[in-house]
């Protein structure tokens, strides 16, 4: 192969990896040296074409009051701090546009801003993907335990990982 | 020309050598000219194979998927690269030879390869994206792809991940310019290559290129058209590169057939049987009517009832689906699957290679459809898949084999 083609070639190819690739190490980062927060969750199940079928989770905690520095345009991305309250489950603290320096346990996300109500709705992950046969049931046993099921993340310098949704510390999928 | 127009041609020219109406060197060259230009139609058996290896690939993916919750996840990452490296292999190897049959099998296996890849990932890390976004970085990923292969198929497969993308994205205005800046560049550029010497050709294709921005922009920013936006960015594409081929060409029939006729009738069908049903005469179903019955008009399928009758057809299966009949709609479906098998074996045995076409066209439309459908279990789709694939590479061997027996006999 001549030289040209070789060089358009070898970065064809990293083009082609280095999307992925960056995703599976930031993901992987966050997963083994983030910090763990629970987060209460209602769920159902429906379908991707593409992906299978997962169980569409809403976090209870999607809201923020206050008095915020708008985004830019009305639906866009900024970085929210999350902490722990006293009862083990975790709340959004504060919004910055910022990434903030000092801190990792923050995720960056898209959201909009209630200028009547002083409040900033939060885009949080909801998708848990299942096994196909295994998604119904999962919806059955959060409708069985509403009040006990919610999600564990892992949080790590603007990047939220899913680790599983959980029934009073058990994870969904090994009780179905 | 095919094989029987050829027979048919070769007694009429015997004839009128008999009739002494023309010499017998003149027949003889005549009948040297015509046998050059029948050529059998390969293109159809590297199709076939593609499509074969490809859905072989899926079914064999999604028996992965059947145990993927018992996989860890350092293994589930590992899987989820390979059809990446099945793609950078195929792409060495095309560049390396500069084949176009390679470059032909490329470009069918790595969009759908960058796909995959990308959905199993955003699966293993529960990723939270939607599917328009899936698509906008897989057609990124493809891009540099598409560029190196310049091939005409890669481009025709980029354009239909553009259009899909173009008409379910959302998203700010300036989001919306630069990515249909991006996702235009590549069309751009094939097209200036291509016609670097003629100026007047290359302001067709500034045209063009801004006539598709134009488009994608719009669509992106509205749902209105959305039923028919598909049809109007294919049929912007197909007038697009009607230059780039020969009337003849294999590959500019077969998108004229798949895309023009199946995907125009099954969208205008289902939508009027949509409106039909809510008895409702709004503006937007008088302009989509309107529409339809333009497009029915520039792409002139009226002028051949014998496609009409598959077309209404193959369309009968999405109005059934809309009636939510499970019976019926499955009992169609197996016997447009007879109709499209038969279709295939009857044009290759007659030579017939525009009724191989249709027929491959009607399967495709058919495991299409069924990939998508929800209630089948990854089980049931990973047979259909395998038994798919090796039904396609089967036919492509027959066809192989059928082609090199003719052309042994001519010789």
């Amino acid at each position: 192969m001549k030289k040209n083609k070789l060089i358009l070639y070898i970065v064809a190819v990293c083009i082609l990896f280095l999307l992925p690739i960056g995703t599976v190490i930031l993901k992987t980062d966050a997963l083994r040296n983030g910090e763990e927060f629970l987060f209460k969750v209602e769920a159902f199940d429906p379908y991707d074409m593409f992906r299978g079928n997962y169980l569409n989770i809403n976090f209870m905690e999607q809201e923020i009051v206050g008095e915020y520095p708008k985004a830019g345009e009305y639906y866009d991305w900024f970085y929210v701090t999350i902490e722990k309250s006293g009862d083990g489950f975790a709340y959004f603290s504060n919004i910055s546009l910022e990434e903030p320096k000092d801190i990792s346990n923050y995720y960056k996300t898209r959201g909009y801003y209630i200028e009547y109500r002083k409040t900033y709705n939060i885009d949080t992950p909801t998708r848990y993907y299942m096994n196909e046969n295994k998604s119904l049931d999962a919806e059955k046993v959060y409708n069985e335990n509403m009040e006990d099921t919610y999600v564990k993340v892992k949080v790590k310098d603007g990047q939220m990982v899913i680790i599983g949704v959980y029934v009073n510390d058990v994870l969904i999928d090994t009780m179905i | 020309m095919n094989k029987r127009q050829y027979n048919f041609l070769e007694k009429k020219l015997t004839e009128l050598n008999h009739n002494e109406i023309i010499s017998e060197e003149q027949c003889a060259n005549a009948k040297n000219y015509f046998v050059k230009q029948t050529k059998a139609d390969k293109s159809l058996i590297i199709i076939f194979m593609s499509l074969g290896f490809l859905l072989v690939s899926l079914g064999i993916i999604t028996l992965f998927a059947i145990n993927w919750e018992h996989i860890a996840k350092g293994m589930k990452v590992l899987i989820s690269f390979l059809p990446l490296v099945i793609t950078a292999i195929m792409l060495f190897f095309t560049m390396k030879k500069d084949d176009d049959k390679l470059k032909i099998y490329t470009s069918i296996v790595a969009p759908i390869s960058i796909l995959a890849t990308n959905s199993l990932l955003s699966q293993v890390f529960h990723i939270q994206t939607e599917i328009y976004e899936l698509f906008f970085t897989s057609l990124l990923m493809f891009m540099p792809i598409a560029f190196i292969l310049r091939n005409y198929l890669s481009i025709l497969v980029y354009s239909v991940g553009t259009v899909v993308y173009a008409i379910s994205a959302t998203g700010s205005m300036s989001f919306a310019l630069v990515t249909t800046g991006l996702i235009s560049l590549p069309i751009f550029v094939y097209e200036v290559i291509n016609y670097k010497n003629n100026k007047r050709d290359r302001k067709n294709t500034l045209m063009w290129t801004a006539i598709i921005c134009i488009l994608t922009l719009f669509f992106i920013r509205t749902e209105f058209l959305s039923g028919h936006a598909i049809i109007i960015y294919f049929y912007m594409i197909y007038l697009m590169t009607r230059k780039l081929f020969n009337e003849e060409s294999l590959l500019n029939k077969l998108f004229k057939l798949v895309f023009v006729s199946i995907v125009l009738i099954a969208c205008i069908s289902s939508d009027m049987v949509l409106y039909v049903e809510k008895m409702t005469f709004t503006i937007d179903a008088i302009i989509f009517t309107f529409l339809s019955a333009i497009f029915i008009a520039f792409t002139k399928v009226y002028k051949e009832p014998k496609e009409w009758f598959i077309f209404i057809y193959v369309c009968l299966i999405q109005y059934l689906g809309i009636l939510e009949n499970e019976i019926l709609y499955i009992l169609i479906s197996i016997l447009a699957l007879i109709l499209g098998c038969y279709k295939i074996a009857i044009g290759n045995k007659n030579c017939e290679y525009k009724e191989s076409k249709q027929g491959l066209a009607i399967v495709l439309y058919l495991i299409f459809i069924r990939f998508m459908n929800a209630d089948l279990t990854f089980a049931m789709k990973s047979i259909i898949f395998l038994l798919s694939g090796v039904a396609f590479m089967f036919a492509a061997n027959m066809m192989k084999k059928r082609i090199g027996g003719n052309e042994d006999e001519e010789k």
